[in-house]
Formats: C-alpha cells, structure tokens, sequence
C-alpha cells in the first residue's frame, strides 16, 4: 500500500523515468463515483518539450497509470505517458 | 463525476441523513491501485465522533455517496474506528 496524502503533493516535482524533468504537479484528476484516479495535471518545466502531449489550458494531462511513485518527487513512466488515441473515449466519464 | 482533487478540499461534508461531519482538509490517493482511498475530514463533528486530540478523521472512500457543492457520504454509525489525520 503506498497512500499518500494529497495536498503535500502539489508544487512537487513531476520527473519522468528516464531522467527527464517535466514539470510541477498542479491537480489531479479523479473519478469521485468510482475513486478511479484519472490523470494528473503538470505545468510543463521550461525545458520539456509538450509535443505530441495531451494538453489542457498550458498544462500537460498525463495519465495516471503513467505514475509510478509520488513521495518527495513525481516519477512517471514516460512510454505511458501520451494517450494512445483508443485511450482517449475510454477515459471520457 | 469527474473532479479535480484541489476542488474537494474545504467542502463540508454531511451524511446522507443530514447531519454535518466536518470538512475536506486533505485526500489521500492510493498510487499503485490508482485509487482515492479515503477523505481527511477536520472541524469534526464531535457529537458523531471523538476525536480525542487527533486533528480529524479518514473516512475511507467507500463511504462517499456525492461529490457537489458538498460531500455526502453514508451514515455511520456513532464511534466507528477512528483515525488521526496527518
């Protein structure tokens, strides 16, 4: 079980598992019915190039299964991060 | 019922039978099942539970009935397991 609370998270950085850095965590995205976790939200660091990245009002929806860990950084898995477009209907609610 | 966590945070939450358990301080998340697992609530209502000295409860996500402009979820019964919110 690796529960954590929420609002320490936010302003944390966001790094994918190759080392690349990708943002700031701002929100999450949830399915209350459900509790299904969805995405999270990531103001994009300067660096980090959104191409080809689902986007959302300058920020970068990365979905949650891409998430590995989220403790004193963010670490996502950076082959799961884009939707693969049969994702993207499915993940509607 | 899609919703950004950051939203839940200070609503008040109440019972499906009206009464007031307190309100929203924090959520927590369970990353590998890729679930919210439980709602942090303080300003609890010390006539549904006592807290002691801890600063509030976890109710566990289970319980959640609605998510709006404020949080029901189901009636408990009095002194159910308590938990001290971090």
């Amino acid at each position: 079980m690796s529960v954590v609370y929420t609002r320490g998270l936010y302003g944390k950085n966001v790094v994918a598992t190759d080392g690349t850095e990708v943002g700031e965590l701002v929100n999450i995205l949830a399915d209350m019915r459900t509790g299904e976790l969805i995405s999270i939200v990531v103001k994009p660091d300067i660096s980090f190039d959104t191409g080809g990245y689902e986007m959302d009002d300058g920020f970068i929806l990365i979905p949650f299964r891409a998430v590995k860990a989220a403790k004193d950084v963010i670490t996502v898995d950076k082959s799961q991060i884009g939707y693969p477009s049969e994702d993207i209907a499915s993940i509607e609610v | 019922m899609r919703i950004e966590l950051t939203n839940l945070y200070g609503l008040n939450v109440y019972t499906d039978r009206g009464v007031r358990v307190g309100q929203v301080n924090d959520v927590t998340i369970d990353v590998n099942e890729r679930k919210v697992s439980g709602i942090a609530i303080g300003d609890v209502n010390d006539d549904l539970f006592d807290i002691g000295g801890g600063k509030g409860i976890v109710i566990p996500h289970r319980w959640v009935v609605a998510v709006g402009d404020i949080v029901i979820v189901r009636h408990m019964s009095m002194r159910v397991e308590e938990e001290a919110a971090a």
